[in-house]
């Protein structure tokens, strides 16, 4: 029986965990979307906005190192070019600081270095250039000095005068002229203007040795034509360096800009991802949201159907049990609830035969409330008994309501419950003695037992009994002996002793003889019979 | 009477004999020797093959050394394209130059690798002139600053002039904005007869490009010499005046021509050798030079990034006339990159000219030096027709190994180089279909090619469009990137440019 009759209770299990796994299913998607997005924003907050705000620190400090680098090229002094540098390296640590912070890039790394490097160099070169520029800057004025205090122009003829000129109109030419190759044309000039005089003049002579040094200051490998070119050159190494440093800083801005593109689309992809998933995910939790409810919904009706109505229906039979005496109860199905149904229906009807049971060892008669016949059996047993040993006498009438059926039919079963009840009562209480007993016999038939009563007494009660049924005067119109209920009563008398055989079937036999007999006599009457039956 | 007519007879034949002696003697007069020194084409320092600034040096040393009144013209060709110039600018050759003292410098397209205010600043800080007789710069209507049309080099009394010209595929190879090339042939005219009226002896012509009027003009003495100095023309598309005997081709680079020429009653050469300067020492001065600026850029870019899994060739004629499986890894990872359908990159940017053995090292170095240039990648989009005529802009000068050549990727292409320009891609394929003229494609070349570089104008007169997208990455960058990604290259070519002809 369990296995079958247990579905409900498993079907009613795996319902719930059915519900239960589903929603458990949709709290762990969704927990971890919100895992997934919450590190996505830990990401962005820990990585991404830093990497970008590093990433602007660097466009900066990147802006700064070339403005920097630039003044530090054209600088006219070496206070300017300290101070330059200081900030170079101010801005060069400081790129390397914010680089260096989450750079583990090889390259990088070394471009930073190389970009060190090619700084220091470029001071160097600079501080060189300014050192050169004050030297030619000192020969320049010491020139101009000797030109004036040594001079003899007056002393020389036109011609030399002219060719010294030119020369002097040369020189001053020098500090202007940026191109290389021009100078080294002007070179050639002066020279072209000098040697001839110089090979005119006599060699020990004042002149000559004015003229050569002339020459010397201006075209030696220390003069102020060689020291310009020099400049030049360092100038245009300072060139070639300062666009080696800016294009080395716009490879490493563009390079920092890529990765940043790089992260940033991988950021903008991861989000875009998130973003599908979490969509994807809503559609997914709704639809089983719904699903959920929909058979969250079937089974409450399926246990309201199944278990609830057929509950009430179990209850409902179980109240009409109790009330009605009925001994069916059944619920439909093959279940616990059946089988309850069924159990119900046992111990109620085992309830009923207890009832009943218990009824029939009881000794009162339900209706009426005075002994039944099972009293009268036993108390007629034992009296019987008594009366054979004692030797007394012993008297048993049986009284019959006359006409009880008609009473019955036209008044109604309970007033002929009523009526019995009034006669019953008025028979006990008129017997009187505590060792007479009056029990009811059947239907409408009652029997009293008289210990120790002769056919006197007997008749004596008797009469008595009779007469108090019809004082009582209960309405009986469709008596056909008289208007109100009566009895007949037959009596049977007896003495006993230890020999005697009388039975109780002997007693009852001519009691209901002698009923028999006042019913003939016309009723509501008595009839006695106090002799031992003849044997017959 | 007769003593008086004999006298005046004497007298006529004496002032006749001196004065024909007197005409001799001014011939001889006139008679100098010019010792002449060409030598170009060495952008890179530390090139085994053509960097020979050091023996350079010591062999003009010797020159001058023999003869104080040599005139050393140097033909240009070295400004860019190298992986340091991509940093200074070519400002380190200039210091070099510097040391060795070139009497004249001629330009050719190389030297506009930067761009012309680039230039302008390498000739201030050079020590010679820089000359070009036929740009002029539109902003100013005159011509570049800091170089100079023309020049007469002076040594004692031989007087040199010198005319350096320019063909005008400069603009459309360097996309050039401000330069404006004027017609070669009439400013060499003009420049010449300029010249000798300033009283040149000689003039000679430097140009980079086979112009054809040159051989007219040496047989007709508009000028004297004509020295080319573009190592790279091949010699079986040469003119014929290339065989002119005063016309000097240097045709290999690390080498010089050395010219003897005689300014007699008619001007001749008497003697022309080439000279490979490998045969020289090194000059330790400049070795000295060079050596400190390869360091610079060695201890940047010495960086291994890869293996070269199979065997690598750069070499010029590869790139420019065929598939190749470098190019290919080149336009692949541009591709790759920017999620085109398509891409292609002109061979010209590939600059290497070498081979890389199977299993060496690939250095940062070895990349800067391939693709010297700093060109974004660009994505635009192109009708089917627009990339058709792109094509054939790419083939058109196959036979001169121009740079223009694609390399492609995302796409086949077959084309028949026998045939006439315009007509020679015979079929194109994306993605497995034929080409479809009206459809549009994202295509992914370098800045320089989308604007109109190299001959690909039709790129340059599409309609851009707001999705075109110019990364912030250099090509060289992103090729060094994806080399460090896969820890080397090992492409191979996979027919994806055929050529149908059977000739090559």
């Amino acid at each position: 029986m369990h296995k079958s009759k247990q579905k409900t209770i498993r079907l009613f299990i795996y319902a719930q965990f059915a519900i239960l796994a589903l929603f458990s299913l949709l709290t762990f998607f969704t927990l971890y979307r919100l895992l997934e997005v919450g590190s996505y924003f830990t990401h962005i907050t820990n990585k991404t906005i830093p990497d970008i705000s590093r990433s602007y620190q660097l466009n900066n400090q990147i802006e700064k190192l070339l403005t920097s680098t630039v003044t530090l090229s054209n600088v006219q002094n070496d206070s300017a070019r300290r101070l330059m540098n200081i900030e170079v390296q101010n801005t060069l640590s400081d790129l390397n600081h914010i680089i260096f912070t989450n750079q583990t890039d090889e390259f990088l790394t070394k471009q930073i270095y190389v970009l060190a490097q090619e700084l220091e160099e470029l001071d160097v070169l600079v501080a060189k250039r300014i050192s050169i520029e004050k030297l030619l800057a000192e020969k320049q004025s010491l020139f101009i000095e000797y030109v004036q205090s040594s001079f003899i122009f007056h002393e020389l003829n036109e011609d030399n005068q002219a060719m010294l000129f030119d020369a002097l109109l040369l020189a001053s030419e020098i500090k202007q002229e940026t191109r290389l190759h021009k100078l080294r044309r002007i070179e050639t000039q002066i020279t072209s203007k000098l040697d001839p005089v110089l090979e005119q003049l006599e060699e020990k002579s004042k002149h000559a040795e004015v003229f050569r040094t002339v020459k010397h200051r201006l075209l030696s490998e220390q003069g102020l034509l060689n020291l310009r070119i020099e400049s030049l050159r360092i100038i245009g190494r300072a060139k070639g360096r300062g666009s080696f440093v800016r294009n080395l800083l716009a490879d490493v801005a563009r390079d920092l800009e890529y990765q940043a593109t790089l992260s940033n689309d991988a950021i903008i992809q991861s989000s875009n991802s998130i973003a599908r998933g979490t969509e994807k995910q809503t559609y997914y939790a709704l639809a089983v949201g719904a699903i959920c409810t929909v058979l969250a919904l079937a089974i409450i009706y399926f246990i309201y159907r199944r278990i609830v109505v057929r509950l009430i229906q179990l209850k409902r039979q179980v109240d009409e049990a109790t009330i009605n005496q009925q001994t069916e109860i059944v619920v439909s199905g093959n279940d616990e609830i059946a089988w309850l149904a069924k159990a119900f229906s046992t111990y109620v009807k085992r309830v009923n035969e207890q009832e009943s049971a218990l009824l029939n060892m009881t000794l009162s008669d339900p209706l009426t409330g005075i002994p039944n016949r099972r009293a009268f059996e036993k108390y007629m047993d034992s009296t019987l008994a008594q009366a054979r040993r004692h030797g007394w006498y012993l008297s048993v009438m049986l009284i019959d309501v006359d006409s009880f059926k008609p009473y019955n039919d036209h008044y109604g079963h309970p007033e002929g419950d009523a009526c019995l009840r009034l006669v019953a009562n008025q028979l006990s209480q008129s017997l009187g003695r505590n060792s007479d007993l009056c029990a009811r016999y059947g239907g409408e038939e009652f029997v009293c037992i008289l210990p120790s009563t002769d056919a006197e007494g007997a008749k004596y009660k008797a009469e008595l009994l009779r007469q108090a049924v019809e004082d009582l005067a209960i309405e009986h119109d469709f008596s056909n002996v008289s208007a109100v209920v009566t009895v007949s009563i037959g009596v049977a008398t007896f003495k006993l002793d230890a020999k005697s055989d009388v039975e109780k079937s002997v007693f009852l036999a001519c009691a209901d003889k002698k009923l028999y007999e006042a019913k003939e006599g016309g009723r509501n009457r008595c009839a006695y019979y106090s002799k031992l039956p003849e044997k017959e | 009477m007769r003593a008086f007519i004999l006298c005046s007879t004497m007298r006529f034949y004496v002032s006749c004999i001196v004065a024909f002696g007197l005409c001799c003697f001014t011939q001889l007069g006139n008679a100098k020797d010019f010792n002449i020194v060409f030598s170009a084409d060495m952008p890179a320092i530390s090139d085994r093959e053509s960097g020979r600034y050091a023996e350079l040096a010591s062999f003009i040393k010797q020159e001058r050394e023999k003869d104080k009144d040599m005139f050393f013209i140097y033909g240009g060709g070295s400004l860019g394209p190298s992986a340091m110039s991509g940093f200074d600018r070519g400002s380190h050759i200039i210091d070099i130059l510097n040391s060795i003292e070139p009497d004249a410098m001629g330009i050719t397209k190389r030297e506009f690798s930067y761009r012309e205010d680039e230039l302008s600043a390498r000739a201030y800080e050079a020590a010679f002139p820089l000359i070009s007789s036929n740009t002029a710069d539109k902003r100013i209507g005159d011509g570049l600053e800091g170089l100079v049309d023309s020049v007469i080099i002076e040594k004692s009394d031989k007087k040199l002039g010198f005319i350096s010209i320019l063909s005008e595929r400069v603009i459309s190879e360097y996309l050039l904005e401000y330069t404006n090339i004027l017609d070669p042939k009439s400013i060499v005219k003009q420049q010449a007869s300029y010249l000798r009226n300033q009283g040149a002896d000689i003039i000679v012509l430097h140009l980079s490009f086979p112009f054809d009027f040159v051989g007219d003009f040496l047989n007709r003495n508009i000028v004297d010499l004509a020295f080319l100095s573009d190592t790279r023309i091949r010699e079986s598309t040469a003119p014929s005046y290339f065989s002119h005997e005063r016309f000097f081709h240097l045709n290999s680079a690390g080498h010089a021509i050395v010219s003897v020429v005689d300014t007699g009653s008619k001007l001749r050469v008497k003697e022309s050798v080439d000279v490979d300067l490998l045969t020289f020492s090194k000059s330790k001065n400049i070795q000295l030079q060079v050596d400190a600026y390869q360091l610079r850029v060695d201890r940047l870019l010495n960086q291994q990034i890869g293996y070269w899994r199979n065997a690598y060739s750069t070499i010029r004629a590869d790139v420019r006339t065929k598939e190749n499986a470098f190019g290919n890894f080149v336009v692949d990872a541009m591709k790759q990159a920017t999620k085109a359908d398509i891409a292609f990159l002109n061979g010209g940017s590939f600059r290497g000219d070498v081979n890389y053995a199977a299993q060496s090292v690939i250095t940062r170095k070895q990349i800067a030096t391939e693709l010297p240039f700093r060109s974004r990648l660009v994505v635009i989009r192109v009708t089917g027709e627009e990339l058709l005529q792109a094509l054939e802009s790419g083939l058109s000068e196959f036979e001169s190994y121009q740079g223009r050549f694609p390399q492609i990727a995302g796409m086949k292409v077959t084309f028949d180089s026998d045939n006439a320009v315009g007509e020679r891609v015979i079929s194109v394929s994306v993605k497995g279909k034929a080409l479809d003229m009206d459809k549009q494609y994202r295509l992914a070349t370098s800045d320089y090619i989308a604007s109109g570089g190299d001959g690909y104008s039709i790129l340059a007169s599409i309609e851009k469009s707001k999705e075109d997208v110019v990364s912030p990455i250099l090509i060289s960058d992103l090729v060094i990137r994806n080399i460090r990604s896969k820890k080397g290259v090992d492409n191979t070519t996979d027919g994806r440019l055929v050529n149908l002809s059977g000739g090559k």
